[in-house]
């Protein structure tokens, strides 16, 4: 069931109403058969997995919560009589149980994500490198969604072990939060204590009409950024980073420049589709995105681009990494050895290109997903901070003023160019081609004709005349950068436009409404495209 | 907000909707000025049962036939109701459409395209045939045949042209703004379907094709249907129907002949016009525009011939 197909828009109408017309203690019922049939609708062996995957979580977490009841019950009933050494042995007498419950469960979780996701390519690269004959795993297939409902379940057991969330005693609800159809294909990444508090209701959420409008409003903003823009603007990616020996110099710039607009509008646009649907069943899902390409630093771009997946590495790996023994222990040693300086900041490094090779390698099993949206941008921030003293010093001697307008749309700028330079690895199928491509880019210079060529090539896809083509890809930068400049500024679109009523809310329900029927790429003209990050 | 304004704001925001959708449908939908789209509008807005013998057919059938010449010189009220590359199972269809108005008399169909599969039918001969003509669920039955069972583009073709042609955006001309005003204001049928080519330059046509290579050639089965289903529903309604094929250096003698076979094998009328070309008087180096369509002086002569095969058969009687 493709999120941009009638019959994925037919489900949601009839989720939505079963949803809105039965109990509020029921509701949570609804949406667990409405994310089970739309799994389902994509791959049946994988719910297998899936559920697999929750019931263990499940029975872990249980086991976690029992350990902590015992303790409790024990420190209830000795409150009087127990020494403190007595308390302290029980402490770790449970705790350790709940540590050996909480890493197995998260072993078992990588390694059925390991196993489904990363093997098969791994020992296929094993074999051909090493000329030996190990399984490769052919026949085990890439459940859905599963680097999304891996760390989310693994996050749920980890918050059950902080005594953040009590553990859940129906593994119904385990397995819901796990399947949970807007977020299992491309997230984004909930927490426990954020998003069950919101389905597992005891009274009904009102669904006004307002809400609805708001709702319905951002949803067709999402399809529009998908079908309109990204699709659009993918025909001609496509076509070049297919053909790039074919192109050079300015046209092979256009098209990165191209594929930065088709990988925001796709992401983006499908979690508006999900935020919208969410707010039709009274839930917010967090947000994902906030104007990432105004961002002035790497670090910031990374804050506003993905934001959960992120918040999730940053909360369950980076933060326990550097408070662990093991680099508190290493800080000390380097403070004793080198420099306090050191101490400080080398642990923390190492802390971050952990992270950053878990974010790339979380993308994908190949190299090209571990280097563009990991070690890369590992070396980005870590350049960036290492010359931030020479930075500040050439920044006070050319009397830049930091806060000036002019100086942002610079450093933006320079976001933008070095995260297209990212992507050119993560959108080629190897670091072969990546090369070749960026090899490219320095042959041919600025070629007019080119350039023309690559709009000719692109649009013929679809039937589209070049000029306007070109005319067609320069507005749909603009739109996006114009929404995002009014997003900046605190404004909502979809707010001012109901605010000022009758009329104007047409007028934009009209506008995206045709946009899409008119510049969707959808039909037999067009080969149909799922989202980028549904690979994921 | 009391629920009666409610109920009138829902109305006229519906209406509104149908509106701008309509509009952006005309201008998006492809319009084919002296073709196509004015064949059908033209045959839309005849008199009811105005009709003695219709033409249907590609481009062939509408290159041949000179309707306004048949009623001029002969009395015969006819009409050129095709499009280019029409395939047999379209003809079959534009034949129940024109049923729906018309009662002619005698009914000729060209099938210069009885050899040719659906599954080779690209998309301008889908909207030169269908996009003019109006929603129906015989247009969609056809549009079934057309895309081979494909429901979805079906419906999509037949009851909501605008999803199908929306990426023609791109492509738009000042003509697809305008067509419907000025074909409101200035059209009047006066060619009844007929494609003149007055003023084309006479070309040499070679007649080397028609060697016989002694291959019998396959019918494909959705032609077969088409052309028994039409004999068919002719039959019902008590109108003699004729194939035919007009005159064309690409027809082979073989093709020919595995035609005649079809056509004898089953009883239906069949007239190859190829087989009279000394009779007709079509001269090769004057009367052709190209190898398979005649101008407009090999259309005459064809036409005086066809309205003579008429009159001997007393299909108008």
């Amino acid at each position: 069931m493709s999120i941009t197909s009638f019959q994925f828009i037919l489900f949601v109408i009839v989720s939505v109403t079963i949803y809105r017309i039965i109990p509020a203690k029921l509701q949570w019922v609804v949406l667990l058969i409405a994310s089970v049939i739309f799994y389902i609708s994509f791959s049946v062996v994988g719910i297998f997995v899936l559920i697999a995957t929750a019931l263990i979580t499940y029975y872990f977490a249980i086991q976690i919560q029992n350990q902590k009841d015992m303790l409790s019950s024990w420190m209830t009933a000795h409150k009087a009589l127990a020494t403190k050494e007595e308390r302290k042995e029980k402490k770790e007498y449970y705790g350790k149980k709940q540590r050996f419950y909480l890493i197995l469960a998260i072993v078992i979780n990588v390694f059925i994500l390991f196993l489904c996701k990363y093997y098969g390519k791994l020992s296929i690269n094993l074999n051909h490198t090493f000329h030996v004959n190990i399984w490769t795993a052919e026949n085990i297939i890439l459940p859905l969604g599963i680097s999304y409902y891996s760390l989310q379940l693994i996050g749920y057991i980890t918050d059950v072990q902080r005594d953040v969330i009590q553990a859940e005693r129906n593994p119904l609800k385990v397995i819901l939060y796990g399947v949970f159809f807007l977020s299992i294909m491309q997230g984004p990444f909930n927490r426990y204590e954020t998003l069950m508090p919101q389905i597992c209701r005891d009274k009904k959420s009102k669904l006004d009409f307002v809400t609805a409008k708001k709702a319905i409003l951002r949803i067709l903003w999402g399809y529009v950024k998908k079908k309109c823009i990204a699709d659009q603007v993918g025909i001609l990616v496509n076509e070049v980073f297919s053909n790039y020996r074919n192109y050079s110099g300015s046209a092979i710039i256009l098209a990165t420049f191209c594929f930065a607009i088709q990988l925001y509008a796709d992401f983006a646009g499908y979690m508006d589709i999900m935020a919208g649907i969410g707010q039709l069943f009274g839930i917010e899902i967090p947000e994902n995105f906030h104007q990432p390409f105004f961002s002035r630093k790497i670090s910031e771009f990374w804050q506003k681009w993905h934001i959960s997946l992120g918040a999730w590495l940053k909360g369950y790996v980076f933060y326990p990494v550097l408070k662990s023994h093991v680099f508190k222990d290493f800080g000390k040693w380097l403070t004793q050895t080198v420099s306090k300086e050191a101490g400080r900041n080398i642990p923390t490094y190492v802390g971050m290109l952990i992270l950053w090779t878990l974010i790339g390698t979380w993308h994908g099993a190949g190299i090209t997903y571990v280097f563009s949206v990991g070690l890369l941008q590992f070396f980005y921030i870590f350049m960036g901070k290492i010359t931030a003293p020479v930075s500040a010093k050439v920044k006070a001697a050319l009397k830049i003023n930091e806060d000036s307008l002019g100086w942002h749309v610079f450093q933006s700028c320079r976001v933008t160019v070095l995260m297209m330079f990212a992507w050119i690895f993560f959108n080629s199928p190897s670091m072969k081609d990546a090369f070749g491509f960026i090899g490219r880019i320095f042959c041919g210079g600025i070629n007019v004709s080119q350039v023309t060529q690559i709009f000719t090539e692109g649009s013929a896809l679809a039937g589209i005349s070049g000029a306007i083509f070109m005319f067609y890809i320069l507005l749909c930068a603009v739109i996006l950068v114009c929404v995002d400049l009014i997003h900046e500024k605190g404004v909502s679109i979809r707010d001012s436009a109901i605010s000022r009523g009758y009329i104007a809310e047409c007028v934009l329900f009209f506008t995206l409404i045709f946009a899409l029927i008119v510049f969707g790429a959808y039909g037999s003209q067009y080969n149909p495209s799922n989202f980028i990050y549904f690979e994921f | 907000m009391n629920i009666t304004k409610k109920i009138i704001r829902g109305c006229l925001t519906a209406l509104a909707f149908v509106i701008l959708f309509t509009l952006i449908q005309t201008v998006l939908v492809p319009q084919y000025g002296s073709d196509s789209t004015t064949k059908v509008e033209g045959y839309y807005a005849l008199e009811k049962n105005s009709v003695d013998v219709l033409f249907v057919g590609p481009s062939q059938m509408f290159c041949t036939v000179d309707a306004p010449r048949l009623y001029n010189e002969h009395g015969i009220h006819a009409y050129d109701f095709g499009a280019s590359d029409q395939r047999l199972s379209m003809s079959y269809y534009y034949l129940i459409e024109a049923l729906k108005t018309q009662n002619p008399k005698a009914v000729f169909v060209e099938v210069c395209e009885i050899f040719e599969p659906n599954d080779t039918i690209d998309d301008s001969t889908v909207a030169w045939n269908y996009a003019p003509m109006r929603a129906s669920t015989d247009k969609y039955r056809s549009l079934l045949a057309t895309f081979q069972g494909d429901k979805k583009k079906a419906f999509e073709y037949s009851y909501v042209p605008l999803f199908a042609y929306h990426s023609r955006w791109n492509s738009l001309r000042l003509t697809d703004f305008v067509y419907y005003p000025w074909f409101f204001f200035v059209y009047d049928g006066a060619d009844r379907g007929f494609t003149s080519e007055e003023n084309s330059a006479p070309q040499e046509i070679v007649f080397d094709k028609t060697a016989a290579s002694g291959e019998f050639l396959q019918i494909p089965v959705e032609n077969q249907e088409a052309l028994l289903s039409m004999n068919e529903l002719c039959k019902e309604n008590g109108i003699e129907i004729v194939y035919f094929k007009a005159p064309s250096a690409d027809w082979t003698k073989n093709e020919s002949a595995s035609a005649k076979a079809f056509m004898e094998g089953n009883g239906l009328t069949y007239l190859d016009m190829n087989d009279y070309l000394t009779e007709i008087g079509i001269d090769p180096n004057s009367d052709f525009r190209d190898e398979n369509h005649l101008n407009s002086n090999g259309a005459a002569k064809s036409t005086d011939f066809l309205a003579q095969f008429i009159a001997s058969n007393s299909y108008l009687r």
